[in-house]
C-alpha cells in the first residue's frame, strides 16, 4: 500500500484515525478493479469523524487556610461515543498526567469511568486530554481563591514547583523535565499588567458599570513530544513513539531530508530545513524536504501531540550529527591530516591550527559520491539516518491571562486583552511558534465561548454544519500579546518542546476563569462552556434571584 | 443545459452547463482550477470566493450560469508577469496561512476589501473577512498581511 499525504489540510486530532470509509473505499476498489475517489462532505465530517473533549469533572482540592494545596481527587465520566476509535479511552489518561498542573502538593487521586452512548466517538482533539485537566485544575484553583478570599494569582503563586532543570516527579508520578514556573507567570501579570486590572475592575464594580471587567488565568503544562516508546506500550498503544529522519548530501551538495513526520500547516519544510541547514553548515535553500508520500518517506509515526520538532526534529539534527561524522572521515583523508586534528565549523572541515587547509561539507559530498578516493573500506556517499525514541515527554508550559468585558444586560462577552507567555525551551522559527500559538489560542477561545456539538434528545446531531457550529470568524477573537521564557527541555540534545497544542490548554481555562472573575460580585460561581450571551445572562439572572431570595428569607427570618 | 460564456483568469471559455450546476463546480470540475476550494458545502467558510466584475463571491452561492458573460478572477489567476500579487506576497511574508486551505478564499476577499477600503483599520479588516473562516492562524496574521499589503500599495501610491 501506498500512501500519498501531502497538503492534506489542518487536523487538529480528527486526522489520525482510519475511518471505515477509507477501509471500504480500498475494498471497492479491488472488487471494481478501478480507481475509487471518496470524498468527505462537511456534515459528514461533523457526523462522523470524531469530536473533542466530552468529560463530566468531578475536581476537590485539600488546602489549608494560608492557601497551601495539600491534595486534589479527580473523578471523571468520560463520554467514549458509540465506538471506541484509535485512542477514545486513551484520551482521558492521558490528561490524568496533567491534573497538578504546574502546583506542588503531595496527595493526588484519579479515577475514570468511560462510558459508551449513542454519540460521535470521541478522541484526540487538539490539547487532548490535557485541555480537560487544566480546565479543571484551573477553574478549581479560582475556586480556591474565592474560599479563601485570596488573589487567584497569589494563591498559584504560593503553589508552584520551585525551578528545576533535569527529570523531577509532579503530584501524578510522572517526569516533567524542566521548568521555572515563577518567572513565566510573573512575567505574564508583568505583561498583563495585572495589578492595574484589578484596580480597573474594582473601579467598575464600584460604580455599578453595565461592562464588567474580569481577569482569568490559565497555568497549565502539555506533554508534548509523544511520546516514549515504553509508555506507549505501558497503555497499550500498540504503537511505538520514535520518529525517523533520513538526510541525503547529494553530489552536487543539495540536501535532502527525508522526514517521518506529516506537516500539514505546521511548516516542518522551513523548520527542518533550518535544523538541516544549522546542523550541516549549508544554506536552508539548499535544503529540500521530503514528506507525505509512504514511498519517499516510509518511516515514521507522523505529525500529533506536539511530537514533531521534539522527536522528529531531534532525529533531523541527530541524523545530520551522523552525516557530519563521516564527512570528517572523508575530509581527514582529502586534507592528508588525523581526523582527531578536523575541525567543523560553518560548513567547512579545516586542519587545527592551519585554517588555510580545508574542504567545504559540499565538495566532501561530491567527493563521497564520486568515491574514487574513499579511505579504505569506506561505503560511497554521504547519507544518513536516524530514529529517535525520547526518553520522556517534553513539557511546555505557560501563563495566559485573559481580560475580558461582560455586559451584564446581554451577557455578551469581549476580550479586549488576551496575553500568553509560554516556554517551549529554544525556538527554531519564532514565527511558526507565534503561529501555533495564535491558532491554538483561538480554538480554546472558541471551545470556551462558541463552539459546541449539540444533540436532539434522540442522539442526533443538531450542529452538523457551519451554520449550526459556530467557528468564530476574524471579528470573534482579539489580537494576542506573546511573550516567552526559554527553559531547555532536558528530554532531548536541543532542548526543543514544541508548541502545537499550548495555546488551546492555556486559553479555555484562562476565558471561563474570566467571565466568572467578572461576574463572582453577583454571585456567579459556575458557567459551562461555550459561555454564550444566553448562558452567561442566564447565570446572572439566577445569582440576582439567589440573591434576592436570600434577603426575602432574611427579611421573614427577623419578623 | 444552457451555453454559457465566461472569461476566467483571463481566458474565454465557452461550456453547455447545467442550469443547476454551480459556479465552484464549474471553476473546479469543469475547467480545473483547483485553487478554488469547497469548505463547507453551506456558503459560511468563504474557501471558495472568487472575484466576479472584481467583487468578491462565494462562488458556491452563485450557479454557472449567472456568470454568463461575466469576468471571474481564481487565486490562480492573481500573479502578473510571474510575479504575485502584493496581497499574495504579504500572506507569504507575515505567516498568514498554516494549513492554506482557507488562503484562496481569504486573498481574494482581502484583494476585493481593499479595492473598497485601500486603507482599512484593523477592525476593518476583521469585519471585511467575517465571511471567510480559518481554523489555523487565528486570523492575527491575515489581518497582518492585510495591513502589510495596504501599507505597501499607500507606499506606491505616494511614491507615485
Amino acid at each position: 500500500m501506498r500512501v500519498v499525504a501531502p497538503d492534506v489540510g489542518g487536523g487538529f486530532g480528527s486526522k489520525l484515525n482510519v475511518y471505515a470509509e477509507e477501509a471500504l473505499a480500498l475494498a471497492l476498489a479491488r472488487r471494481l478493479d478501478r480507481p475509487v475517489k471518496w470524498v468527505e462532505e462537511r456534515s459528514e465530517n461533523h457526523l462522523a469523524t470524531t469530536h473533542g473533549r466530552g468529560q463530566v469533572q468531578y475536581i476537590e482540592l485539600a488546602a489549608t487556610a494560608e492557601g497551601k494545596i495539600l491534595g486534589m481527587k479527580v473523578k471523571l465520566v468520560a463520554d467514549m461515543g458509540a465506538y471506541l476509535q484509535l485512542l477514545t479511552p486513551g484520551i482521558a489518561i492521558f490528561g490524568s498526567f496533567t491534573y497538578p498542573g504546574l502546583y506542588n502538593f503531595d496527595a493526588y487521586s484519579f479515577e475514570c469511568v468511560g462510558v459508551f452512548t449513542n454519540l460521535t466517538p470521541t478522541d484526540a482533539y487538539r490539547g487532548a486530554g490535557r485541555s480537560e485537566a487544566a480546565y479543571a485544575h484551573e477553574r478549581a484553583m479560582d475556586a480556591l481563591a474565592r474560599e479563601l478570599e485570596m488573589d487567584p494569582a497569589e494563591l498559584r503563586l504560593r503553589n508552584l514547583i520551585p525551578p528545576f532543570t533535569g527529570p523531577t516527579a509532579n503530584p501524578a508520578g510522572v517526569m516533567y523535565d524542566s521548568g521555572d514556573y515563577e518567572a513565566c507567570m510573573r512575567k505574564a501579570l508583568e505583561l498583563a499588567d495585572y495589578e492595574g486590572l484589578r484596580a480597573e475592575q474594582r473601579r467598575r464594580r464600584e460604580s455599578g458599570s453595565v461592562r464588567q471587567l474580569g481577569i482569568g488565568i490559565g497555568n497549565f503544562t502539555e506533554s508534548g513530544g509523544l511520546s516514549p516508546s515504553k509508555v506507549a506500550a505501558g497503555v497499550r498503544l500498540q504503537s511505538g513513539g520514535w520518529e525517523a529522519a533520513t538526510v541525503r548530501m547529494l553530489a552536487s551538495g543539495k540536501v535532502e531530508v527525508v522526514t517521518g513526520t506529516s506537516p500539514h500547516g505546521q511548516g516542518h519544510e522551513t523548520a527542518w530545513a533550518q535544523i538541516a541547514a544549522d546542523s550541516l553548515g549549508v544554506s536552508p535553500d539548499d535544503v529540500e524536504v521530503l514528506h507525505g508520500d509512504t514511498a519517499v518517506a516510509p518511516l515514521g509515526r507522523d505529525t500529533y501531540g506536539s511530537r514533531s520538532l521534539a522527536v522528529g526534529g531531534v532525529a533531523v539534527h541527530l541524523a545530520c550529527g551522523k552525516v557530519v561524522e563521516k564527512a570528517k572521515k572523508i575530509a581527514a583523508h582529502m586534507l592528508e591530516a588525523a581526523e582527531g586534528d578536523i575541525e567543523f565549523a560553518g560548513g567547512r572541515f579545516s586542519v587545527a591550527g592551519s585554517p588555510e587547509r580545508g574542504v567545504t561539507i559540499q565538495e566532501v559530498a561530491t567527493a563521497a559520491s564520486l568515491a574514487a578516493d574513499l579511505p579504505e573500506g569506506m561505503e560511497p556517499g554521504l547519507h544518513e539516518s536516524h530514529v529517535f525514541d525520547p526518553p520522556n515527554f517534553t513539557w511546555p508550559y505557560g501563563t495566559h491571562i485573559c481580560v475580558v468585558e461582560v455586559d451584564t444586560e446581554t451577557g455578551k462577552v469581549t476580550i479586549p486583552k488576551y496575553v500568553a507567555v509560554d516556554d517551549c525551551g529554544p525556538v527554531v522559527h519564532p514565527a511558526i511558534v507565534e503561529g501555533q500559538l495564535h491558532g491554538g489560542i483561538t480554538q480554546g477561545i472558541a471551545q470556551a465561548l462558541y463552539e459546541k456539538a449539540i444533540y436532539d434528545e434522540s442522539g442526533n446531531l443538531l450542529t452538523g454544519t457551519l451554520v449550526d457550529y459556530l467557528i468564530p470568524g476574524a471579528p470573534d477573537v482579539p489580537s494576542f500579546i506573546l511573550d516567552r521564557t526559554e527553559v531547555p527541555s532536558s528530554t532531548n540534545p536541543m532542548g526543543w518542546k514544541g508548541i502545537g497544542e499550548s495555546g488551546t490548554i492555556g486559553s479555555s481555562p484562562a476565558v471561563i476563569n474570566a467571565v466568572i472573575d467578572a461576574l463572582s460580585h453577583l454571585g456567579v460561581r459556575h458557567i459551562d462552556m461555550p459561555a454564550t450571551p444566553m448562558r452567561v445572562w442566564q447565570a446572572i439572572q439566577e445569582a440576582r434571584g439567589r440573591e434576592a431570595g436570600e434577603r426575602t428569607s432574611g427579611h421573614s427570618a427577623q419578623s | 443545459m444552457r451555453r454559457i460564456g465566461v472569461t476566467v483568469d483571463g481566458v474565454r471559455y465557452e461550456h453547455e452547463v447545467e442550469p443547476r450546476l454551480l459556479l465552484v463546480h464549474y471553476l473546479r470540475e469543469v475547467l480545473g482550477i483547483g485553487g478554488v476550494h469547497v469548505g463547507c458545502d453551506t456558503s459560511n467558510c468563504g474557501a471558495c470566493t472568487v472575484l466576479m466584475d472584481g467583487e468578491s463571491v462565494k462562488s458556491c452561492t452563485i450557479l454557472a450560469v449567472q456568470a454568463d458573460n461575466h469576468e471571474i478572477t481564481t487565486v490562480q489567476g492573481l500573479a502578473r508577469d510571474g510575479e504575485w500579487h502584493p496581497v499574495q506576497r504579504a500572506f507569504h511574508e507575515a505567516h498568514g496561512l498554516q494549513c492554506g486551505y482557507c488562503t484562496p478564499g481569504m486573498i481574494m476577499a482581502s484583494v476585493s476589501l481593499l479595492k473598497e477600503n485601500p486603507d482599512p483599520s484593523e477592525e476593518e479588516i476583521r469585519e471585511g473577512l467575517e465571511g471567510n473562516l480559518c481554523r489555523c492562524t487565528g486570523y492575527e496574521n491575515i489581518v497582518k498581511a492585510v495591513r502589510m499589503a495596504a501599507e505597501r500599495s499607500g507606499e506606491r501610491a505616494a511614491a507615485s
